[in-house]
C-alpha cells in the first residue's frame, strides 16, 4: 500500500542544518494498522508531514514514498494536493484549533468535498449528515450550522475523522489524536479508532502513548532521534525490545499503561 | 450583543468627558486673560481694571471652575465654540466648517490609497515571502519610515509638478488634481505600517493549525490563501486601519501645510502662530472625539464580524 | 550580548557612521568650509563648485556648511528630547513599578490617558499653549512620549523586583533607595538604551517637522527642518537646497532605525527551531 524508502528530512536553518529524519524505511499493507511510537521531537510527525508534502521550502526531503507504486515525493504540488484529503489524509492533534473559526462547520465540510468530488450541494449535505450520524453526533443538522468554537473538542475530533472518512481514503494518518483532549473524550475517540480498525481501514497511527498503541496496533515502529530503532508487533516490543531506547520507553510506561488498560476495561 | 454595545457606549462617556475637561483646562491655562482678549476683540481701546472686572462677571469667569466647565460643555454640545480671537466676526464653528471639507477629502483619498496599496502588497509579500518582490518592498518600507512626510511632499512636488509639469504644485484651485500629490504623501506615511501589519499578520495566520488542516484536506492553495488566511487577517487589519483614521486626519496637518491646502491643519497651524486659542482648543477637541468614536466604532465592528467574539456577549 | 554586537558588521558600520556624523557636528567650525550665516546675495543659487561643494542657497549661503552646522541642532535636540523622555519616563516607571499600590494606580491612569490621545495633536497643543519656541518643542515631545516609556519601564521593574537578589537585599534590610539604585536601575539600564536608540530617529523627524512648519528652530539657524522650510520657496530655482537636507535626514534616521533594530534583535534573540 504505502512504502517508504530511505526517507531523509533536513531543516535548513540560517545558522545550522538540522537532520530531523534520518534514512527511515517502512511499509504498510492494506487493512493494517501501524503505530509509530516515539517521544515528541523524535521526528514521527515530521515524517508524515514530509510524505504528505506539508513542509515548506526550508526543508529538504530525499528518498521515496510509494503510494500504490507511485512516488508521491516526486509529484508536482497540484497532483499531490489532489491526492491529499482523498487518497491519503490525516487527523491532527488539536481539534479545537484545526477549524477556521470564521466559517461554519458545514461549510468547511462542504468545501473539502467540493474540492475532491463533483457532488452537488444536496448530495454533499446528505452525505455530511450521514457521516455525522455514523460518527454518533446528535442532531447533525444543527451541528452543520454551528461555528467550531461552539462545539466540544471531542465532537470536532469526530467531525475531523468523519471528513477524513467521507472520501474513502486509502490510508488514514492520525497524528497524536488523543493528546490534546481530556480523558473522557479520549476514551470516546479511541473507541472510534478501534471501530475503524475493526472495519480494516488502513491506518498509520502516530503516538507517544504506549497505552494507546496497545489498543490498536497490528505492528509498532519505534522512532528515536529521527531514526527507526525498533519494529515488531506490540507484544514483541513489550516483551523483547531490541533496542535500548525502546527498553527504557517500555519500562517507564509500563506502569502507567497498566493503569490505563484496567481503567479502559472497567469502563467497558 | 446589544448589551455589549450599550456597555461599550457607556464606557466611552467618561473618556469623552476627560478629553473635554483636558481641553477646557487647556484654554484656562493660557497666559492671557480671556476677559482682556474679549475686550480687545471688541475693539475696546482703553481697558480699565473696572471694565475688566465687569467683563469677567458678564462672561462668568468669576464662577467656580466646575460650573464654568459645565457651562462651556453645554455650549460645546450646542456647537457653540466661541469666536476666533483673530477674526472676531467669525465664529470658530464657521472657520472649522470652512476647512473641514478639504481635510476630509484629503483624508478620504489617502485612506483609499492606503487600503488599495497596502492590501495587495502586504498579501503578496506574505505569499511570496523572501522573494525578490518581498525584499524590495521590505527595503522600501524601511526607507519610508525614515522619510519625514513634509520632505516626501516637497520631493513629489519637485519631481511631478515642476520637473514633469503634470500636476498643480499647491492650493486647491484644480479640483481633484490638486489632491493627488497630497493624498499620496499622506498615504505613504501609513502604507508602510499597514503593509507590515498585513504581512506579519498573514504569516502568523499561515502558521496556524487551521491552515495545516486545510492543506491536509487538499484544498486549493488559492482558496486557502484567499478564503481562510486573507479573511482571517483582514479581520484584524480592517479594525487597525479603521482605528487609525483619526490619526490620518491629524496627519494631514503637515501635508496641508506643504501643499497650501486650506483645511483644518492649515487653520490649526495659523491659529498656533496667531495664538488663536479657541480654534486650537476646538481642533484638539474634534480630533479627540474622533479618536474615541472611531475606536468605539471599530471595536464594535470587530465583535460583530467575528463569530467567536459574537457568541461571548 | 556585547560580543555578538561587536561581531555584527552592520552594527559596527552604522555605529561608526553615527559617531562620524556626531564628530563632524562637534567640530563643525573646523570642518565647515564657510560661515553658515554669511550671506552673499550676489552669489545666490550658485551651482556646485570647489568653493561651494553643494552650491549656495537663496541668500547665497554655503549649503554644505549649513548642513554641517545643522548637525548640531538636529542631533543635539533629538538627544536632548530622548534624555528628557527617558528621565521622566524612567522616574515615573520606577516609582510606579517599585512602590505599586496607589502610586502605581495614579501614574498608570495618567499614562493611560496620555496614550489614548493622538500624540501628534498633543505636540501642537502643547506648543500652542507654551508659545513657538525650540524649548517648548522639546518639552512637548517629552510630554507626549514619556508615558510610553513609563509603562515599559514599569513592566521591567516589576519583573526585576521579583528576582532573587532584590528579594534577598530586602531581607537583609537594605534601604529602599539603596535597592532601587544599586540593583534595579543597573538591571534595566541596557533595556533603556535600546529603547532610546530606537526612538532617536523618531525624535529627529518630529523635531525637524515642527521646525519645518516654523514652530521649532527658527529661520537663520541651520537646522535641517528649518533649512527645508526655506528651501520650499526656492523649489523651482534651486532644488538642491531641498534635496541636501532631506537626504541627510533620511540617511541619519535610517541609520538610527537600523541601529535600533539590531539592538532589539540582540536583546531578545529569536531562537531558530
Amino acid at each position: 500500500m504505502l512504502e517508504v524508502n530511505n526517507l531523509n528530512v533536513t531543516y535548513n536553518g540560517k545558522r545550522k542544518i538540522n537532520h530531523i529524519v534520518r534514512d527511515i524505511s517502512f511499509s504498510i499493507k492494506e487493512g493494517e494498522c501501524v503505530v509509530i511510537l516515539g517521544e515528541s521531537g523524535s521526528g514521527k510527525s515530521m515524517t508524515m508531514k514530509a510524505i504528505l508534502g506539508l513542509l515548506d521550502n526550508s526543508f529538504t526531503i530525499t528518498g521515496k514514498a510509494l503510494l500504490n507504486e507511485q512516488n508521491i515525493l516526486e509529484m508536482d504540488k497540484e497532483n499531490l494536493r489532489k491526492l491529499r484529503g482523498k487518497d491519503i489524509t490525516m487527523i491532527l492533534q488539536n481539534p479545537m484549533t484545526c477549524f477556521d473559526t470564521l466559517y461554519r462547520v458545514g461549510y468547511q465540510m462542504k468545501e473539502t468535498l467540493k474540492t475532491h468530488t463533483n457532488w452537488n450541494n444536496l448530495e454533499i449535505h446528505q452525505k455530511s449528515i450521514d457521516m455525522l450520524n455514523i460518527m454518533q453526533i446528535k442532531s447533525p443538522e444543527e451541528v452543520l450550522k454551528k461555528y467550531p468554537h461552539q462545539l466540544s473538542g471531542g465532537m470536532l475530533q469526530r467531525i475531523m475523522i468523519g471528513i477524513a472518512l467521507m472520501l474513502n481514503p486509502k490510508i488514514l494518518v492520525t497524528d497524536e489524536p488523543t493528546t490534546a483532549i481530556d480523558a473522557i473524550t479520549k476514551f470516546e475517540v479511541m473507541k472510534e479508532f478501534q471501530r475503524l480498525k475493526d472495519n480494516h481501514t488502513t491506518m498509520l497511527f502516530i503516538t507517544h502513548d504506549l497505552g494507546v498503541a496497545s489498543l490498536i496496533a497490528d505492528r509498532v515502529i519505534v522512532m528515536n532521534k529521527g531514526k527507526i530503532v525498533d519494529e515488531g508487533t506490540f507484544a514483541q516490543i513489550i516483551s523483547n525490545p531490541k533496542d535500548n531506547y525502546t527498553r527504557l520507553l517500555v519500562e517507564k510506561r509500563i506502569a502507567v499503561m497498566n493503569k490505563f488498560k484496567t481503567s479502559m476495561e472497567v469502563v467497558e | 450583543m446589544i448589551k455589549y454595545i450599550t456597555k461599550r457606549l457607556l464606557t466611552a462617556i467618561p473618556l469623552l468627558l476627560t478629553i473635554s475637561f483636558v481641553c477646557f483646562v487647556f484654554i484656562n491655562a493660557i497666559p492671557s486673560d480671556p476677559a482682556e482678549v474679549a475686550l480687545r476683540v471688541n475693539q475696546v481701546t482703553v481697558i480699565s481694571e473696572e471694565l475688566l472686572e465687569q467683563t469677567r462677571e458678564e462672561m462668568g469667569l468669576n464662577d467656580p471652575y466646575l460650573i464654568r466647565y459645565f457651562n462651556w460643555l453645554i455650549d460645546c454640545l450646542r456647537l457653540d465654540f466661541g469666536i476666533s480671537y483673530v477674526n472676531p466676526q467669525r465664529t470658530v464653528l464657521s472657520e472649522m466648517i470652512r476647512g473641514l471639507p478639504n481635510t476630509l477629502q484629503l483624508a478620504c483619498w489617502s485612506l483609499v490609497l492606503v487600503v488599495v496599496i497596502s492590501l495587495p502588497v502586504g498579501f503578496f509579500c506574505a505569499v511570496y515571502k523572501d522573494s525578490l518582490f518581498d525584499k524590495i518592498m521590505r527595503t522600501f518600507i524601511f526607507m519610508t519610515t525614515a522619510m519625514p512626510a513634509y520632505w516626501v511632499g516637497l520631493l513629489l512636488m519637485w519631481i511631478v509638478s515642476i520637473k514633469l509639469d503634470l500636476l498643480p504644485t499647491s492650493g486647491m484651485s484644480d479640483g481633484y488634481k490638486s489632491l493627488i500629490l497630497p493624498s499620496i504623501t499622506v498615504a505613504l506615511t501609513y502604507v508602510s505600517t499597514f503593509i507590515r501589519l498585513i504581512r506579519t499578520n498573514m504569516l502568523e495566520n499561515m502558521k496556524q493549525d487551521y491552515v495545516l488542516y486545510a492543506n491536509v484536506r487538499g484544498l486549493k492553495q488559492s482558496s486557502i490563501l484567499a478564503k481562510h488566511v486573507l479573511r482571517n487577517s483582514l479581520h484584524t487589519c480592517i479594525v487597525a486601519i479603521g482605528m487609525s483614521v483619526p490619526q490620518l486626519i491629524a496627519g494631514t496637518i503637515v501635508v496641508e501645510n506643504v501643499f497650501a491646502i486650506p483645511g483644518l491643519g492649515t487653520l490649526c497651524i495659523e491659529a498656533i502662530f496667531n495664538r488663536d486659542f479657541p480654534i486650537i482648543q476646538t481642533y484638539v477637541l474634534f480630533i479627540g472625539i474622533l479618536f474615541v468614536s472611531f475606536n468605539l466604532l471599530f471595536d464594535i465592528i470587530q465583535t460583530v464580524i467575528d463569530p467567536k467574539l459574537r457568541k461571548e456577549f | 550580548m556585547l560580543r555578538r554586537l561587536l561581531n555584527h558588521k552592520g552594527f559596527l558600520l552604522t555605529m561608526g557612521f553615527i559617531l562620524f556624523i556626531t564628530l563632524i557636528g562637534i567640530f563643525a567650525p573646523v570642518v565647515a568650509p564657510h560661515d553658515p550665516y554669511v550671506q552673499d546675495i550676489m552669489n545666490k543659487y550658485a551651482p556646485f563648485s570647489w568653493q561651494f561643494p553643494l552650491g549656495t542657497d537663496n541668500l547665497g549661503r554655503c549649503i554644505l556648511s549649513r548642513l554641517i552646522w545643522g548637525i548640531r541642532p538636529t542631533l543635539g535636540l533629538a538627544f536632548l528630547t530622548m534624555l528628557g523622555t527617558i528621565a521622566l519616563g524612567g522616574i515615573m516607571g520606577l516609582l510606579s513599578g517599585y512602590f505599586r499600590g496607589p502610586v502605581d494606580e495614579i501614574i498608570m491612569r495618567i499614562v493611560d490617558i496620555m496614550l489614548s490621545f493622538p500624540s501628534q495633536i498633543m505636540v501642537f497643543a502643547v506648543v500652542a499653549l507654551l508659545g513657538v519656541d525650540v524649548r517648548n518643542v522639546i518639552l512637548a515631545n517629552v510630554f507626549i512620549k514619556w508615558a510610553w516609556y513609563a509603562r515599559m519601564i514599569r513592566t521591567s521593574v516589576i519583573q526585576h523586583t521579583d528576582k532573587n537578589f532584590v528579594l534577598y537585599s530586602r531581607v537583609i534590610g537594605n534601604s529602599e533607595r539603596f535597592i532601587l539604585f544599586k540593583h534595579i536601575l543597573p538591571s534595566i539600564a541596557s533595556e533603556l538604551a535600546v529603547l532610546a536608540s530606537l526612538d532617536i530617529g523618531w525624535a529627529i523627524i518630529n523635531i525637524s517637522t515642527l521646525s519645518f512648519l516654523g514652530l521649532g528652530v527658527q529661520a537663520p539657524i541651520p537646522e535641517w527642518g528649518a533649512m527645508l522650510n526655506e528651501a520650499k520657496n526656492a523649489l523651482t530655482t534651486n532644488p538642491i537646497q531641498m534635496l541636501a537636507p532631506g537626504i541627510a535626514t533620511v540617511v541619519l534616521v535610517t541609520a538610527f532605525n537600523f541601529l535600533g533594530d539590531v539592538l532589539r534583535d540582540a536583546l531578545d534573540p529569536k531562537e531558530e527551531m
